[in-house]
């Protein structure tokens, strides 16, 4: 459990910024790798782009996926997580401000494994992501790595 | 015979004395037996009539003979009375017997036939059965010699058991009585009589037949004569016996030996037969010589006598003859053997047209017609012979030549032993031949007439028997000739049922003398076919005015009664009929007189038919009908022709109605008229009806005018098309001008209907409804639309045969249509367009609302998360002013924030899709109180919430109502000391109204208007938090579910806020 990755995938750096400084209270995580747009995670993933020389055995143990997103949304930056055997079991936590319905329907459809909706009161905010790394990376069992191909 | 009588009569004496006097004799009867007969007497006897001397009747019809005498003896014995009752023979008394008319009988022999229904005491006598001869048959001198003689034996007696069974060889002859047998062998029809010595003596005797004998040494057996009673009566017959028994020999001897006159014992010796003949012959022949010798001399002196006075009366008569002869009327003639006329007496010279001078000169061939000189020639010859010879007709020749019949006698005269003359009497009997031949002539003549006559013609004498039947008779009754019917009665001749009225008819007629006129009676000819005859029968009469017989006339009515019959019955139906119709019937005479009225004819006049017979029109009917009907009877007597109307008829009581009058000429055989026959029957229903339908008709024609509406007819079979002159002027035709073709048609149909048509044609085969809008060009090439409508007619083989139907002319309406489809497709599109504008609109608002969830949350995340991180980073630097400046602005970011969620709230409220479920509000309330709690642990909220409220709704947007409305309570109960919520239905208007009430701040009433406006707020938020956006919420999810909603309350007490569902929605 060494190689405790976050990807944050997250346009706004207001949001990101936010998001950081709640992740940097606990430091559970050894490193958080943070993608602006749809593209950049997909390509952090699959080690493209500008990633290309990233060591692709190496995959984070929580993705915070953002809906709203440039280029490629966050929906089909999910899907495209679930389509691949690389990464199908990768826990993806949906984290948006979005609370309509289709986008729920939609995320869970895609198997993401939790959805939350940014609170504007930012000490919620702080709460909720110290609960998700904590859960995420503390307690919560990953997927074994044998499954890992 | 008279001291036989005597005898009788004293016997009877002597019987009643015997009767008085018997009582104690007869003690040798048991006291039962004496008994029985004082029960059961006088005991009657009888015994054979004819037998004499055994028994038989006298003059006045009273038994004598020995069978009397012996019961007199009976009697005595029994001391009882003993009844004679006589029969005429032996077999009605074995009848009076058998039917109990007597108890016993005398003398009477058991043969073996009576044995079988008589009982018989032993015999007290037994008398001897001999044989009879005629005197002299010598070739009989015993029974040896009968071998195949005829012997006569009467019927049914011992005798004749006896002869059978001991001398079958001899013929025997049955005869009914002795005498009978007696008499045959007299007249030599027998050649012996077996009978008993008695009973042949007697008839001999009486009947003086001298030449007949008893064949000496002939006894053939004793018959025993016994006392006989009824089979069975042995009580009877034991006290008869005994009674039989007491008599004293002797007595029974002396009655017989009184009455045979004869010894019964047959001499202890006889000579034989032929010296007793010898000895008979010459005492006879001596004793007749002596009488011969006797009466001769008698006769010679006697004769010598009569000859002197014949000599003197002969002269006397001579002279008389011959003055007799001078002048009789018969003609008197003699002619000598060859035929010459000697004398003829003035009349016959009269009669025959000759002189006296002239009789010298004829011959018989002169005066005798030819053909009966023969005869006449037979009668002398016969007289030559000694014979008598009777009276005879003959026709002799007057001189003139005429034929005059006579009836006429002849004798010979005589002139020593030699016949000498022929004289005769000639009676001139032309005229009793006239009328002989008259009558003849008649009787032909009626005979001829009465066998031609197809009527049975017959007479009876007087005791119904026929005695003349004409030739129609023979053949009915199928027999050869009259001859079979003579001598018969109707009795002979037809079954008895029939013959039997015929008969009593006979006797009424023979009888009393009536004449049955017209008798119609069954007969049965011969084939048994039974016709009805008419039947005349009258008395015939004899001179004396006697009944004599009667004749009979039966005519055959059988075809007669058949057409009575069916013209009977043909009257009848024709009644009947005339009766039954509904018509009133009558008829009137020439002069207008009611003959004849069925009785629906007297109820519409409500009189009683013989009040209207003979009624003219003036009696029945008021003067004006009466005239006008009077003229209509006299046009059809005067035409023959039939007058035929509907017209208004008035009742006597003033009823006015329409009948239709038939008034025929009633024609007789001649075809004459002579009368009016009248039939008429009220058609008041039918003329209103065709009245109304007249009416109708033209308010239909008015109706169809005014629509413009056509009507049309086709004929299916010749396509003919009729089109009414509107329909014409609809289609463009100057009325009349339309050729009537279905092809004419056609032409008119618009192209874009022609399918129409044809399925329209379809339909109506289908279901012989016609219906179509069809578009027609117009002649003036106008496009017209006209709705066509029509039904099939169908013939009697149910094929169709026309349609009839209308057409609506409806151009305006379908130009008013097509305006209205046009402006509708315009319409269409523009909503198209519009609901794609609105989509758009709502696509707009759907990313608006995205973007403000979204987007607008994003920044103000920022401005809470940085102030967030500047307070906690400066919290050592900044002074608390600055600090409460930075939560104010977290504030504020929050405070947006909420008012975000509320909007995207509202907005999805809005515009969801509506679920309908079942939704269990009381549940869901439950589950709402508990988050409440939840939330704030510290409040003491005290909920009040009704169970079982379920309704039908969205579940979602329901808890978003109820969400709303009790976090309202809550959050409006925070000031409150004993905070309190109600969630609760009541019936308002038989709509089950939800509510939320709350016993919090309250409202003011005057702004509720304004509660459910979205940002309305009636609070200050620093007071109650809150967007004022939840209400308007609410209001939109309750008019979503068509509901209403409502809210009551006032400052400081609390609020309850209402709402409905749909109607009948709310569940409790």
């Amino acid at each position: 459990m060494n190689d405790r990755i976050i990807l944050l995938v997250e346009d706004n750096p207001n949001d990101a910024t936010l998001t950081l400084q709640a992740l940097q209270k606990h430091k559970l995580a050894n490193e958080v790798v943070l993608a602006r747009d749809g593209v950049e995670a997909l390509d952090y993933l699959f080690g493209r782009g500008a990633h290309a020389n990233r060591d692709r055995s190496r995959m984070p143990a929580l993705i915070l996926l953002d809906i709203k997103l440039p280029k490629v949304d966050g929906l089909e930056v999910l899907r495209e997580i679930r389509a691949n055997e690389l990464t199908a079991m990768l826990p993806v936590v949906m984290l948006t401000s979005s609370r309509e319905e289709q986008d729920l329907l939609e995320s869970y459809r895609l198997h993401c494994n939790s959805y939350i909706c940014k609170p504007v009161d930012f000490a919620q905010f702080v709460r909720a992501v110290e609960q998700l790394e904590l859960y995420w990376l503390v307690t919560n069992e990953p997927p074994p790595p044998a499954s890992r191909s | 015979m008279i001291q036989r009588s005597l005898f009788v009569c004293l016997c009877a004496a002597a019987l009643l004395c015997i009767g008085a006097t018997a009582q104690t004799t007869s003690d040798f009867l048991t006291a039962d037996e004496r008994a029985w007969l004082k029960t059961h007497g006088p005991l009657r006897w009888s015994t054979n009539p004819n037998v004499p001397p055994y028994g038989f009747l006298n003059a006045n019809k009273e038994f004598e003979g020995i069978a009397p005498e012996m019961m007199a003896l009976v009697a005595r014995q029994l001391g009882v009375e003993l009844k004679p009752v006589g029969y005429a023979t032996w077999t009605d008394t074995l009848a009076g017997l058998r039917r109990g008319e007597c108890d016993l009988l005398a003398a009477v022999v058991p043969t073996e036939e009576r044995q079988q229904y008589l009982q018989f005491t032993h015999p007290y006598q037994s008398l001897p059965v001999v044989l009879f001869v005629k005197r002299g048959a010598r070739e009989i001198k015993s029974l040896k010699d009968l071998g195949r003689r005829r012997v006569g034996v009467s019927r049914n007696t011992m005798t004749d058991e006896w002869m059978r069974r001991e001398h079958p060889e001899i013929n025997i002859v049955l005869v009914e009585t002795a005498r009978e047998g007696f008499l045959l062998l007299a007249m030599g029809q027998l050649d012996a009589m077996a009978s008993s010595l008695a009973l042949g003596h007697d008839v001999i005797t009486k009947n003086a037949l001298n030449n007949l004998a008893v064949l000496p040494d002939s006894l053939l057996f004793s018959s025993p004569h016994c006392l006989a009673v009824s089979k069975g009566n042995d009580r009877l017959l034991s006290i008869l016996q005994k009674a039989v028994d007491s008599i004293p020999k002797p007595e029974l001897q002396a009655i017989f030996t009184k009455w045979s006159e004869l010894d019964i014992k047959p001499p202890p010796w006889q000579f034989p037969a032929w010296i007793w003949e010898i000895a008979l012959a010459l005492v006879g022949g001596w004793i007749v010589i002596a009488a011969w010798n006797y009466s001769l001399h008698r006769r010679v002196a006697k004769q010598a006598k009569q000859i002197r006075a014949q000599v003197e009366l002969e002269r006397e008569m001579e002279r008389r003859c011959a003055e007799v002869v001078e002048n009789a009327t018969d003609m008197v003639f003699t002619r000598d053997m060859e035929g010459n006329y000697i004398s003829i007496n003035p009349a016959g010279c009269r009669r025959l047209g000759y002189t006296q001078e002239e009789v010298p000169g004829l011959h018989i061939t002169d005066l005798v017609v030819p053909e009966y000189s023969a005869g006449v020639q037979q009668r002398i010859d016969a007289q030559l012979a000694g014979k008598e010879t009777s009276d005879y007709q003959l026709e002799l020749l007057h001189k003139n030549g005429c034929r005059i019949w006579f009836e006429a006698s002849l004798r010979l005269l005589y002139k020593d032993g030699k016949a000498v003359a022929v004289q005769g009497i000639a009676r001139d009997i032309s005229k009793r031949k006239e009328a002989e031949a008259a009558v003849e002539q008649e009787r032909r003549f009626l005979r001829t007439l009465i066998d031609n006559m197809p009527d049975l013609v017959y007479t009876k004498d007087m005791e119904g028997r026929f005695v003349l039947c004409n030739a129609a008779h023979v053949r009915f009754m199928g027999v050869k000739s009259e001859s079979d019917l003579a001598g018969k009665t109707v009795l002979d001749l037809h079954p008895p049922e029939l013959a039997r009225g015929y008969y009593a008819d006979d006797l009424r007629v023979l009888q009393k003398g009536d004449t049955i006129h017209n008798r119609e009676e069954l007969v049965n000819d011969h084939n048994g076919v039974v016709h009805w005859h008419l039947t005349i029968k009258t008395p015939l009469r004899g001179l004396d005015g006697k009944v004599i017989g009667l004749i009979g006339v039966s005519r055959d009515i059988n075809e007669h009664k058949r057409a009575l019959e069916s013209l009977r019955e043909s009257e009848m139906l024709y009644h009947s009929l005339v009766e039954q119709l509904p018509q009133s019937i009558f008829r009137t005479d020439l002069d207008g007189r009611v003959t004849f009225a069925n009785s629906r004819y007297c109820q519409s006049m409500q009189r009683e038919l013989k009040d209207i017979l003979g009624k003219t029109n003036s009696d029945l009917f008021p003067p004006d009908l009466a005239a006008k009907y009077r003229a209509d009877d006299q046009r059809v007597i005067e035409t023959g022709n039939v007058f035929e109307a509907i017209e208004r008829h008035r009742t006597p009581d003033g009823r006015e109605f329409y009948v239709h009058v038939m008034k025929s000429p009633l024609r007789d055989v001649d075809r004459r008229i002579v009368g009016i026959q009248c039939v008429f029957w009220d058609v008041t229903g039918r003329k209103l009806t065709e009245d109304a339908l007249r009416e109708s008709e033209h308010r239909l024609r008015l109706a169809t005018e005014a629509a413009q509406m056509g009507t049309w007819d086709r004929d299916l079979k010749s396509n003919k098309l009729f089109w009414s002159p509107t329909q014409e002027r609809n289609m463009g035709y100057e009325p009349g001008a339309f050729p009537g073709t279905y092809e004419a048609f056609l032409e008119l149909v618009h192209p874009d209907s022609r399918d129409t048509l044809v399925a329209a044609q379809q339909r109506a085969r289908d279901t012989g409804e016609y219906g179509a809008e069809l578009k027609f060009q117009r002649r003036d090439g106008r496009v017209r639309w006209g709705l066509v409508r029509g039904q099939i007619l169908y013939d009697d083989q149910g094929k169709p045969d026309r349609i009839l139907g209308v057409d609506l002319d409806i151009t305006k309406r379908k130009e008013a249509e097509e305006e209205v489809a046009k402006l509708n497709a315009e319409l269409e599109q523009r909503v198209k367009q519009r609901t794609a504008e609105l989509a758009a609109s709502n696509k707009e608002l759907e990313a608006f609302c995205y973007s403000v969830s979204h987007d607008l949350r994003a920044p103000l995340r920022s401005i809470d998360g940085f102030s967030a991180l500047v307070a906690e980073r400066c919290s050592n630097i900044l002074d608390a002013t600055s600090l409460d400046y930075l939560q104010r602005a977290r504030g504020a970011a929050q405070q947006m924030g909420h008012l975000i969620n509320d909007l995207l709230q509202l907005s999805r409220v809005t515009r969801c899709e509506l679920r309908q479920e079942r939704v269990d509000l009381s549940a869901m309330a439950f589950a709402i109180a508990d988050d409440l709690n939840n939330s704030q642990p510290d409040r003491q909220v005290s909920f009040a919430i009704e169970a079982g409220v379920v309704v039908f709704g969205d579940p979602r947007l329901l808890r978003i109502v109820l969400e709303n409305l009790l976090n309202n309570a809550w959050k409006f109960t925070a000031m409150e000391r004993q905070p309190r919520i109600e969630f609760g239905t009541r019936l308002e208007n038989n709509l089950t109204t939800c509510f939320v009430r709350d016993n919090g701040a309250g409202f003011d009433m005057a702004y509720v208007h304004k509660l459910f406006e979205p940002f309305q707020r009636l609070h200050a938020v620093s007071e109650f938090p809150g967007t004022g956006v939840g209400l308007a919420s609410v209001q939109r999810i309750i008019r979503r579910h068509a509901g209403r909603v409502w809210a009551e309350g006032a400052v400081n007490h609390g609020a309850t806020f209402y709402f409905t569902l749909q109607t009948e929605n709310i569940r409790v």
